[in-house]
C-alpha cells in the first residue's frame, strides 16, 4: 500500500477545544431563560465586560506560566502591591508631598499641577517593580531549582507585607486616569459605555496572542512547558523561558490590580482577595492544562468569559440568595470543569 | 499494490487467540488491513515487519489501547471486543513495552503486586506475605534477587523479567513482548530466552515482536510477516531462515545480509586532519573519569562499552545535556561550556539520544519539534503555520518519516519514525558533531538502512560523528576507529586494525 496523499482535512479543533465554548453558550442559554430574557441586553454585556477585564488581564500572564509548567501564587497580592505603590507615590507627588520628620523632601504637587508626565511616572514605575518582581520569583524558581509554587508563594507574602508597609493600612487614592479606565468607557448607547477596562483586556489578550502563537519565544514556552528536558537539549534556554513568564505574570497582575483600585477608586488592603483563585479558575476552565504545554489565549479569553457570565448571570436571578452565591458559584464551576475535563478524553 | 502471497494461516492447535480480518484505519490512512492472526497456548510467535507495516498499531489493538478497530478477536473461541487497556488485562493480555513501565522507586515486589498487595486482616498492606509471595513468584520463574531491592536498582534484563513476571501474575495467558532484546547485551539475552522457555512449559502464549531477527529465528515457534499493513505469511520456523524473512519483509531480496553490520572489519588508518572534536580529561563522577579523544571532519569514532559503562553518559555530557566535573570539550578550537545545552547547540553539536522522552514532546505536533533547534533559521520571526509545514515536510521526506505529515502529534509515530522526527530536528540546521546514542534501536532493517545513508551523507559533508553503542556489529561496521570504555575508563583505542567482536568484547 502506497502511502496516501495526506489531502484529508485534519481538523485542528478537537472535542478538548471545544467543549470551554460549548460549556459558555450553555451558561448564555441558561441565564437568558432563567432571567426571562433579561440577560440578554447591552446593560449585562457591559457588565461581563467589565467584570470580566481585570480577570481577563491577569489571566494572560497567568496563562504563560502555565504554559511553561509552573504556576504563580503571587498574582492577587503583586496585583495589591502595584495599586498600593502606585497610590502611595501618588500621595507621596501629588497629593500630599513627603516629609519624613520635620524635613519636607518633596512639595506635593497638587491634582492640577501634576503633568502627564508625572502621572505616567506614577503608573509605569509600580509596574516595572512588578516586573521586578516577577523577575526575582523567576530566577529564584530556576537557580535554586524548587517548585515555582513555594517561590511565588513566598512572594505573594512578600508583596502582601510590601503593600500593607507601603499603605499603613489606610485607603490610598489613586491618579484619575485609572479610575476613568477602571469605570468609563466609549459611548455605545445612550446610557451605556464598552468600558476601556475591557479595552485594555483585549488589547492584552491580542499582544499575548501574537507573543504566543507567532513568536519564537511564544513557541519557546510551549515546549518548556511540554517537555523541559527535550526542549534544553534542542538548545532552549529553557531557564530563561520560565523567567520571563513569571515576569510576565507579575507585570499582568500589576496592571489588572492598578484598574482594580481605579474601579474602586482607591486602594486598600482587603483588594484583589480572590483575584489568584478566580484567574486560575478562568485559565483551567479554557482548557489550558495545569501540567504545561498545552493551552491558548483563546482558550483563556473564553474561561474568563465562562467565568464573568456566571458570576453576573447568578446576580441577576432573584432567587438565588445572596449568601448561597459563592456555592452555586462553586458548583457550576465544578460541573463546567468536570465536563471539559470528560469531553477532553474523549478527543 | 504489492504482491501479497497470502499463506493459509496454518490452524493452530488450540487456538487461545485470534485474530479476523482485523482492519484499523486512522483517518484516510490504513493502517492495517484484514489481518489475521492466530496464537496457540504455549506458543511463541514472532511478529516481523519493516517501518509502518503495522506491527505496533495490531498490538496497540491487542492491548486494548485502540479501541476502534474493525473485525473480530476471539480469546479461546469466543469473541470479545477490547474496548479498553482494562478489557485487555482482565481477559489476560498483557504486553510488555519497549520502555518499560514499572515503578522505578518502589521495590521489585511492590511492582510485581502493584494494585494487587495482599492485604492483612485490618486491610493494611501485608508486606511479608508480599515479598515472601514475590521472593517465591520470581525463583518459580527462574529469577533469584532480592526484592527489597528499589527496581532501578537491577539491570534492564532483570526489570523486563519482573514486568514479565507481574503480568503472569495478574492472569496473562497472551504475554506481548515488544522489542525486548534490542537493549540487552548477549548473556541478558540468553537470560531472558531461558524465562521465556519456561513461560512455554507454562503454557503462556508469547507474541515476540522484534527487529532482530536471528533471535526471533531462535526462540520462535512460528512467524508472522507483516507488509504495509497486511499479512504477508505465518510460518513455522523451521521453514524459514533470515532471507526469506528479509524477503518477504521488504518485498524483494536484500544483497547485503544485515544492512550496517558487521561481525569483523579492517578499521582504516588514522586520518591525519585537524580535529573538530576535541574531549580531554572529561569526568563525571559516577559515569566516567579523565576520558579524552579527538574527532576529524567526516570520522567515524565509535564507543563502545556495556550498558552503564559511561559512553552513552559521555555523549550526554559533550551535548551539554549533563555537566561534568572536570575537562574541557572544544568544537574547531571553541571551548563548549560544561552542562550547557544551549551553548553546545549554538556551536552545532547535535546529540541523538536513544531515550526519546528526551528528545520530543511526544503530544505536540511532529513539525512542532523538528523546528524547535533551528527556529529562527526554520521559521523566521514570525511564525506562520503554513510556512512551519513547507519548511518541514521537505525534511521529513528526506529522513524517511512515515507518514510524512507534519501536523500528526508525535506519540501517533512508531518508535523507529518518532527516532527519524529526532534526527530532522538537526538536519534543518548546521551540524559540526553530531553525537549518537543507539541511533538505530528499535528500527527495522529499511529504517536503519535510511538513517545510516543519512549519517554516512553528513559524514561526507565533513561532519564529525561520535557513536556510542552496546552493539558491537553496528560499530564495527560504521566507525572509522573504536574507543572501548569499561566502567567509565577508556580502555583502549582501535586504529588501523583488523578487528572482531570477539576481540572487542574482550576489552569491554
Amino acid at each position: 500500500m502506497t502511502q496516501p496523499e495526506i489531502s484529508v482535512s485534519r481538523s485542528r479543533w478537537t472535542h478538548r477545544d471545544v467543549a470551554p465554548f460549548v460549556s459558555l453558550m450553555i451558561l448564555l442559554i441558561f441565564f437568558t431563560v432563567a432571567t426571562g430574557g433579561d440577560f440578554f441586553k447591552v446593560a449585562t454585556f457591559v457588565q461581563v465586560l467589565r467584570q470580566g477585564a481585570i480577570l481577563g488581564i491577569v489571566a494572560v500572564g497567568l496563562t504563560f506560566v502555565l504554559l511553561c509548567g509552573e504556576i504563580d501564587l503571587s498574582v492577587g497580592m503583586v496585583a495589591l502591591w502595584c495599586a498600593s505603590f502606585s497610590g502611595w507615590l501618588y500621595h507621596a507627588i501629588v497629593l500630599d508631598g513627603w516629609t519624613r520628620g520635620e524635613t519636607v523632601l518633596f512639595e506635593p504637587l497638587g491634582v492640577e499641577h501634576a503633568g502627564g508626565g508625572w502621572i505616567l511616572l506614577i503608573i509605569a514605575l509600580p509596574l516595572l517593580s512588578c516586573l521586578l518582581l516577577g523577575l526575582i520569583s523567576g530566577w529564584l524558581t530556576v537557580w535554586a531549582a524548587l517548585p515555582s509554587f513555594i517561590i511565588t508563594l513566598a512572594m505573594m507574602n512578600i508583596a502582601d507585607g510590601l503593600s500593607a508597609q507601603v499603605t499603613q493600612s489606610a485607603a490610598l487614592n489613586v491618579p484619575e486616569v485609572l479610575k476613568t479606565i477602571g469605570n468609563r468607557g466609549i459611548p455605545i448607547t445612550e446610557v451605556r459605555e464598552l468600558p476601556y477596562s475591557a479595552l485594555v483586556a483585549v488589547a492584552v489578550f491580542v499582544l499575548g496572542h501574537i507573543v504566543l502563537e507567532h513568536t519564537r519565544f511564544g513557541r519557546y514556552v510551549f515546549m518548556t512547558g511540554g517537555n523541559r528536558e527535550a526542549a534544553r537539549l534542542a538548545g532552549v534556554r529553557t531557564d530563561a523561558i520560565i523567567v520571563a513568564c513569571l515576569a510576565v505574570s507579575a507585570f499582568t497582575a500589576g496592571l489588572g490590580g492598578l484598574i482594580v483600585a481605579g474601579k474602586l477608586a482607591n486602594v486598600s488592603q482587603d483588594q484583589n482577595a480572590s483575584l489568584l483563585l478566580e484567574a486560575v479558575a478562568c485559565v483551567v476552565l479554557g482548557g489550558t492544562s495545569l501540567f504545561g504545554g498545552e493551552g491558548s489565549m483563546t482558550k483563556t479569553a473564553i474561561g474568563v468569559l465562562t467565568f464573568s457570565v456566571l458570576a453576573v448571570g447568578l446576580n441577576q436571578i432573584s432567587w438565588v440568595p445572596d449568601l448561597l452565591r459563592p456555592f452555586v458559584m462553586g458548583v457550576v464551576l465544578m460541573v463546567a470543569l468536570v465536563v471539559n475535563g470528560v469531553l477532553a478524553k474523549r478527543g | 499494490m504489492p504482491t501479497t502471497a497470502i499463506s493459509p494461516n496454518p490452524p493452530a492447535a488450540e487456538a487461545v487467540l485470534q485474530c479476523r480480518r482485523i482492519t484499523k484505519r486512522f483517518g484516510g490512512e490504513v493502517a492495517l488491513a484484514d489481518v489475521d492472526f492466530s496464537l496457540a497456548a504455549g506458543e511463541v510467535h514472532g511478529l516481523v515487519g519493516g517501518n509502518g507495516a503495522g506491527k505496533s498499531t495490531l498490538m496497540r489493538i491487542l492491548a486494548g489501547a485502540l479501541p476502534d478497530y474493525e473485525g473480530q478477536v476471539l480469546l479461546d473461541g469466543e469473541q470479545v471486543r477490547l474496548s479498553s487497556p482494562q478489557t485487555a488485562m482482565s481477559l489476560g493480555i498483557a504486553m510488555v513495552h519497549q520502555e518499560l513501565s514499572g515503578i522505578d522507586s518502589l521495590s521489585v515486589a511492590e511492582n510485581l503486586f502493584l494494585g494487587r498487595q495482599p492485604l492483612t486482616r485490618l486491610g493494611w498492606i501485608d508486606w511479608k506475605t508480599m515479598r515472601r509471595k514475590a521472593r517465591m513468584y520470581l525463583m518459580e520463574l527462574g529469577i533469584d534477587i532480592d526484592v527489597r531491592r528499589r527496581l532501578d536498582s537491577f539491570p534492564l534484563v532483570v526489570r523486563q523479567m519482573v514486568e514479565i513476571a507481574r503480568g503472569l501474575n495478574s492472569g496473562a495467558r497472551v504475554l506481548i513482548l515488544d522489542e525486548p532484546t534490542s537493549a540487552l547485551s548477549p548473556p541478558e539475552t540468553r537470560r531472558l530466552f531461558e524465562m521465556i522457555a519456561e513461560l512455554r512449559k507454562r503454557r503462556v502464549a508469547v507474541i515476540f515482536i522484534s527487529h532482530f531477527i536471528e533471535d526471533v529465528l531462535e526462540i520462535c515457534d512460528r512467524i508472522t510477516i507483516l507488509r504495509d499493513g497486511q499479512r504477508v505469511e505465518t510460518k513455522p520456523v523451521a521453514q524459514l531462515d533470515k532471507h526469506s524473512v528479509i524477503h518477504a519483509m521488504l518485498g524483494h531480496a536484500m544483497d547485503v545480509a544485515e544492512v550496517g553490520y558487521e561481525t569483523s572489519t579492517t578499521l582504516p588508518p588514522r586520518r591525519d586532519e585537524p580535529a573538530v572534536l576535541r574531549v580531554q580529561g572529561l569526568t563525571l563522577p559516577g559515569h566516567f573519569s579523565k576520558v579524552s579523544f579527538e574527532v576529524a571532519a567526516g570520522e567515524c569514532v565509535g564507543l563502545y562499552g556495556f550498558v552503564g559503562a559511561g559512553h552513552q553518559e559521555l555523549v550526554h555530557a559533550i551535548a551539554g545535556a549533563l555537566r561534568p566535573s572536570t575537562g574541557t570539550i572544544t568544537v574547531d578550537g571553541v571551548p563548549l561550556r560544561l552542562g550547557n545545552a544551549a551553548h553546545a547547540v549554538r556551536h552545532h553539536v547535535a546529540l541523538v539520544a536513544a531515550d526519546r522522552a528526551q528528545s520530543l514532546y511526544h503530544k505536540a505536533e511532529i513539525h512542532k519539534n523538528v523546528t524547535l533547534a533551528h527556529l529562527r533559521a526554520a521559521v523566521g520571526r514570525w511564525l506562520s503555520r503554513k510556512a512551519e509545514l513547507r519548511t518541514t515536510e521537505p525534511v521529513l521526506r528526506r529522513v524517511g518519516c512515515r507518514p510524512a505529515d507534519p501536523r500528526l502529534a508525535v506519540w501517533n509515530l512508531s518508535g523507529g519514525n518518532q527516532q527519524k522526527v529526532v534526527l530532522a530536528k538537526w538536519l534543518l540546521g548546521p551540524i559540526r558533531v553530531l553525537l549518537l546514542e543507539e541511533p538505530t534501536r528499535g528500527m527495522d532493517v529499511q529504517a536503519k538502512d535510511e538513517i545510516l545513508k543519512i549519517i554516512a551523507d553528513l559524514r561526507e559533508q565533513g561532519v564529525a560523528v561520535v557513536l556510542a553503542s552496546i552493539e558491537p556489529e553496528l560499530l564495527l561496521k560504521q566507525a572509522d576507529r573504536i574507543l572501548v570504555v569499561r566502567r567509565g575508563k577508556q580502555t583502549h583505542e582501535f586504529t588501523d586494525t583488523q578487528l572482531d567482536k570477539t576481540t572487542l568484547l574482550q576489552y569491554a
